[in-house]
Parts: C-alpha cells; structure tokens; sequence
C-alpha cells in the first residue's frame, strides 16, 4: 500500500530532507510541504493525507495548534511532531494534542525512519480494521470523507454565487472556467509559493475534458471560450454600473476583477457602439475570484 | 604571500592519495589549462576540496571524477564532474541551503551538517564568483564555478 504524507516545516531544507527520506525508503508520496502554519488545517482537511510531519514552531500557527484544529475539524490521519524544542512540558503539550511520536532536532536519520515506518504500519493496520468493519457495519461510512467535501462544497457554492452576480452561469465558457479556478486552488494548496502558469493550467484542463490526444487541438478554443465569457461577464457588470454606479454588483466586482480603466471603456462602448470595447485580463480576473472565493 | 593555480597539484596527490584509501575503482583526471596567481588559495583549496570530497562520496563503483581548472580572459573556470549517482531534479533547487543534506552516518543515524555546498557558495560568492550546478540522472553531475581572477 502506498502511504500519503504531509510536511509541515518553516525550513524548506529539512521539508526536502524528509521528502528524500520518504522516497527512498519506499514509505509513500509526499502530497504537500509547507513551510507556515497558515491556512496548514484546510490543506490537511483538502489532502486528508495518512500521515503528517510537523514542527512544533512554525510561523503564524504553531504545530500543536494546528494538530488541535484538525483533529477538531475530523481529521483522522497520523501526526509525528519533528523540533528543536526540549521543553518537557511543550512536548507534553504535543502529545496530549494528539501526536503519535515526538523526534527530536537535529533529526537522527535511523530514528526518522523506523519512527515512520512503525506509523506507517499503524496506519495500514488501521486500514484494514476500517475495511472489515465497513464490510460488517456498512452504515459507519467515515465522517472524513464528508467533511473533505464540505470545503470543496463550499467553494463551488461561492463560485457558483460570484458567476450568477456577474451574469455568466450555463456558458460552456463558464464550466471550463471553474474548472481551471479549481485547479488553481489545488495547486496553490499543494505549493504555496510556487506561481502558476496559465498556459499549463488551462492544458491540463483540456487533458482532463478531451484526453491526451486531443487536448493541445481544444486546449485553443477553450482559452477563447474562457476569454469570451469573461469579456460576457464585463459586459454585465458595465451595464449595471451603467444603471446606477453605486449598484452592488458593479461596486463589488468592477474594480476587484477588471482593471477600472477598462471598465470605464466598457461603459463608452455599451453607450456608444462605435467606440472600441473594454479589454479583459484574464490573470486579473481569475486572481480578483481567487480572492473572493478562498476568503 | 599567494600561489600559482598550477600548484594545485597539492590537491591532486592528495585526493589521489584519499581515493586509495575509500575505494581505489574511482578514477580520477585532473586538467588544467593556462595559469593565474592566487592570493586567497585557501579559499580556493576550501571550495575544490569539499567538491571533490562530494564526488568521491557521489561514487559508487567504477566511476570517474574530472576536475578542470580553466583561466579564460579575466575567469578562473573550474569545474568538477562526476558520473556517480546523480542529484535529482527536484532537489537541486535546495542543495546550496544551509542544513539541506541527503547524507546521514549508517551506524549513528546522525545527519550530515549541510553546511559543505552552503560554505561553498558563500565562498565563492565573496570572491564575486557564480557557481553552477547540473545534473542528468544516470549520467553526470557537474559543478561549475567561475572567479573573477583579479579578485583571487
């Protein structure tokens, strides 16, 4: 069985250290490192990986923090706390918040890795507890699975809210769309600090709607779709501002999506039909829905 | 006081002499082309050494080590070039951090420093050098380091 693994550590080197260590003895994959304790309990939540490495202190929200408020939220997997720290008292903290093994720093490679591997075992042991108890008691479906998609729920309800504002739910343009926003957030979920590329995103898109074979033919027209129905949705919005400038919608999305200059050009075009339309930036506008949505 | 970068003959015998000792199937060539004085060469000896130190560890069996020392105009080029077990993609972003290390005592368990590649590159930096790093899985790895000579 093939274990999934979470690193926690504000020092990317030991995150790297670990990951090696997880790789080469064969233990798992690693799904994410991160490197602050911010926003660390909804990755874990999103991933819901089997076992998670976590230093004590980390930046924003400690470890013991961030162990507390998983577990509080259902999550069901593994912690092994890995710091400096020689406190007794905070590394009693540490396992009363529910770790399993505490490892001191400077890590002892020999430790680290039976520590794992004797989790590891846990782990699959509890697996196939969980696997026969389901055969006898199918109604004990685990509460994780719902609590994961709950998050999800909830950002496809506030995206489903933002296009209806902005006039462009049932476009195919608009599927596609959410589907690359959800990408995005998956993969800045995975690597914070790492920025994306459009260009990929949208190709993995077309991998995943039209296949290998013919993603890179529609992975064009999808690009012109998702411009059109963001140039769709501009158009919505100037024309309310168009109405009333203090309209809701138009306060809430015209300067957070487009950029106002261009807006403002939207609005000449809508009155006079000879004057050239507004331009939209699709990087703009999908970062101005990534803010609204993961806030 | 300073030397000839040519004198660094010091460290050939001297690696060669270590590599009799760890595991005489490696092979090692040193070449150097033209010449440059060198005021700091402990520095310099500091940088070759801990590269060549991380090839030999690199070798497994029958691998070969090559070191160039290269003047061209106003550098001091110096590469040194294993085929040993090579750096993976993904980690070659990190190996310049300080505490970032994929090597740890067998018998102890207790993890290297990971300061060698770090102390390295500051060295190299302060002499206003650059230092490169490649590798190709299962072919080779590479270590390029390039000094302005009038800072050596």
């Amino acid at each position: 069985m093939e274990a999934t693994f979470m690193i926690i550590d504000d020092d990317i080197a030991i995150g790297k250290i670990l990951e090696q260590t997880i790789k080469k003895n064969q233990f798992g994959r690693v799904l994410s490192i991160l490197t602050t304790g911010k926003n660390a309990k909804d990755t874990i939540i999103k991933l819901n990986p089997d076992i998670i490495l976590i230093d004590l202190l980390l930046p924003e929200v400690d470890g013991i923090e961030i162990v507390k408020r998983a577990m509080d939220s259902g999550y069901q997997g593994k912690f092994i706390m890995i710091s400096q720290v020689e406190e007794q008292e905070m590394i009693s903290n540490a396992y009363k918040s529910g770790i399993l093994f505490y490892i001191n720093k400077p890590i002892n490679m020999i430790e680290t890795i039976s520590v794992i591997s004797n989790v590891k075992k846990q782990v699959e042991l509890e697996q196939s507890i969980s696997v026969i108890k389901n055969i006898i008691f199918p109604e004990t479906i685990q509460k994780t699975e719902e609590v994961k998609k709950e998050v999800q729920q909830s950002i496809s309800e506030k995206l489903l809210q933002i296009f209806s504002d902005i006039d462009i739910v049932g476009t195919s343009g608009a599927d596609e769309l959410k589907l690359v926003i959800l990408r995005i957030i998956d993969k800045k979920e995975m690597h914070p600090s790492k920025p994306y590329q459009l260009k990929e995103i949208y190709m993995e898109v077309a991998k995943e709607l039209y296949g290998n074979m013919l993603a890179t033919i529609n992975c064009k027209s999808m690009e012109q779709r998702i411009r059109r129905t963001i140039g769709k949705s501009m158009n919505a919005v100037a024309n309310l501002g168009l109405e009333n400038l203090n309209n809701n919608i138009y306060m809430k999305y015209s300067s957070s999506l487009f950029e106002i200059k261009q807006i403002k050009q939207e609005m000449e075009h809508l009155k006079d039909l000879s004057v050239e339309q507004g331009k939209i930036n699709t990087k703009k506008f999908i970062e101005g829905i990534l803010v609204k949505v993961l806030n | 006081m300073y030397g000839y970068f040519r004198n660094f003959s010091i460290i050939s015998n001297n690696t060669k002499r270590q590599i009799e000792e760890i595991n005489p199937n490696i092979y090692i060539e040193f070449n150097l082309v033209g010449n440059c004085s060198v005021k700091r060469y402990y520095d310099v000896f500091a940088i070759l050494n801990n590269l060549i130190i991380n090839a030999i560890e690199a070798c497994n069996d029958v691998n070969i080590i090559n070191v160039k020392g290269q003047v061209l105009e106003n550098l001091l080029i110096v590469t040194v070039l294993d085929n040993g077990i090579c750096i993976e993609e993904d980690v070659l972003p990190y190996i310049f951090n300080v505490g970032f290390s994929t090597k740890f005592n067998e018998d102890t368990g207790a993890m290297s420093t990971g300061i060698g590649l770090c102390h390295v590159k500051n060295l190299t930096e302060d002499l206003g050098g650059t230092i490169a790093a490649e590798s190709e899985i299962n072919k080779c790895t590479k270590f390029t380091i390039s000094i302005p000579i009038s800072k050596l």
